[in-house]
């Protein structure tokens, strides 16, 4: 049964392909072995990924493509440190994966069009529901069309580090034993996530409760201002500055000098 | 509500509210996820789930990640809690989702293509093969005490609502899109009177925004050519 209409079920088909012949997919395969994709989580879950283990589904209605796990692939390894300073990645096979290419005009026609023809499309247009309910739409949309892969332009932007124009984010479908049914727990298809990636920056991820399109840099647009007197800033790995007695007079210094000490932690 | 169900409620609720953002949806995800990483722990959830009886025990957000999270695990679900869930529930989602649980897989018979398989006819609710969606109508219809002597509903707040909650049930039917619950959907048309719902205006007031091509396919699954 459908209410798409044979037209629209034709067009949504059409706008299908293999992940592996995409051009996200050749400039993975560049980089040898398994591609990559990295996840960024917050410096508190750092401890959780320490080790080798699946990255987590995202179940949030404020995600873009519903239930999946999000993540961007390696090839653009900065474009989604928006979400945390703690870089996980995961190989993935995409080998026999269905993409629905949502960074094309024609496709998000495609799916516009097909979410009209819903029957619970009044929620979306006409209540104050709308966020659950392009949520769910958007679920049963890769549902019903065995969707593996949503491709999409990133709809928030880390100041610098994200192109909204040209960077692809991934939202990875995983299925129950059934094949129709998304989970909602752990990916099996991201099953080899490990902490991989620390950065130096960080960015709020809302505005006034909403979710932020456009995330200015909250740390290195203030480290870049201060040195005016010429004083060097400072690196140093944390390791030795944990036992290093002159890291208060260093401090003192920077202090001073309008500079500041960067603990790193040391490859 | 049993000790892991009550730890992991707080972080369902969290991860699928929308009111908490997306920063305490991820939050809330890490933790249950640490929860549930021991195998022992992630057992016992799912024994607690299986065991949930009351659609008050969760909040619909949290519904709505329990009852997928029960689907793509396999844990059968509680059939009258689903069917109280549903007469109760607000939200056309998840009573679709609450529906989907409570009939069932997806049999491969039933993907017949549309004037492919059986023609799905136009039966009444009493007349409708699956039990639980029989039932499930039966108690959306105003029972003797909602009626005058005159078999005419009393238009209180009451019947207002369940008139209110028969559309959801019905759109939610539409939503499932399966032989069986457009055969249910069908038989709420039919029977509309008794519930006292206006749902041929509500289907044609949304058939009215479609174009030519979803218009005959809404008509042909609702067989209203």
């Amino acid at each position: 049964m459908s209410f798409a209409g044979p037209l629209t079920t034709i067009a949504v088909d059409q706008s299908l392909a293999s992940f592996t012949s995409t051009e996200l997919h050749r400039q993975l395969s560049r980089l040898g072995r398994q591609p990559l994709a990295v996840k960024y989580v917050a410096s508190r879950w750092a401890h959780a990924h320490a080790l080798q283990w699946p990255l987590r589904i995202s179940s949030s209605p404020l995600q873009t493509w519903g239930t999946a796990t999000y993540v961007a692939p390696v090839t653009q390894p900065l474009s989604s440190a928006l979400y945390g300073r703690v870089g996980v990645v995961s190989d993935f096979d995409p080998t026999d994966w269905t993409v629905f290419d949502a960074t094309t005009h024609d496709a998000q026609r495609v799916y516009q069009r097909w979410a009209r023809t819903q029957p619970d499309f009044d929620d979306l247009t006409l209540t104050v529901h709308s966020t659950r309910a392009n949520h769910e739409l958007r679920n049963r949309f890769r549902e019903r069309f065995h969707i593996d892969c949503v491709l999409f332009r990133p709809d928030q932007a880390a100041e610098l580090h994200t192109d909204t124009r040209s960077d692809v984010w991934m939202a990875v479908s995983d299925w129950a034993a059934d094949g129709r049914t998304l989970k909602n727990d752990t990916s099996h298809r991201l099953a080899n996530g490990r902490f991989t990636v620390l950065i130096d920056e960080d960015f709020e991820l809302s505005d006034a409760g909403l979710p932020i399109r456009s995330a200015p840099r909250l740390i290195e647009p203030w480290t870049t201002s201060f040195g005016h007197g010429g004083a060097p800033n400072r690196s140093t790995g944390i390791r030795s500055a944990r036992t290093d007695p002159m890291l208060p007079s260093k401090i003192s210094d920077a202090y001073y000098s309008d500079s500041y000490v960067h603990l790193f932690i040391e490859p | 509500m049993t000790s892991m169900l009550a730890l992991a409620s707080d972080f369902i609720d969290q991860l699928a509210n929308p009111r908490h953002g997306l920063d305490a949806h991820e939050a809330a995800a890490e933790q249950l996820a640490a929860l549930l990483r021991d195998d022992e722990r992630r057992n016992r959830f799912h024994q607690e789930v299986a065991a949930l009886s009351s659609p008050l025990e969760l909040t619909t957000d949290g519904w709505r990640w329990i009852i997928r999270f029960a689907s793509a695990n396999e844990i059968p679900l509680d059939p009258d809690l689903l069917r109280r869930g549903c007469l109760r529930w607000s939200s056309t989602s998840l009573v679709a989702a609450g529906i989907t649980a409570a009939v069932g897989p997806f049999p491969d018979d039933e993907l017949a293509p549309p004037g492919g398989g059986r023609p799905l006819g136009r039966p009444g609710i009493s007349d409708l093969p699956d039990p639980w969606l029989r039932q499930l109508l039966d108690e959306l219809l105003p029972g003797p005490s909602a009626l005058d002597a005159d078999g005419t509903e009393q238009p209180d707040s009451e019947s207002s609502g369940r008139v209110r909650q028969a559309e959801v049930v019905f759109t939610a039917l539409l939503i499932v899109d399966r032989p069986t619950t457009i055969l249910a959907a069908r038989a709420m048309l039919r029977d509309q009177e008794r519930l006292s719902a206006d749902l041929s205006g509500l289907v044609e007031s949304r058939m009215d925004l479609l174009d030519d091509d979803a218009r005959d396919a809404w008509s042909e699954v609702l067989g209203l050519g």
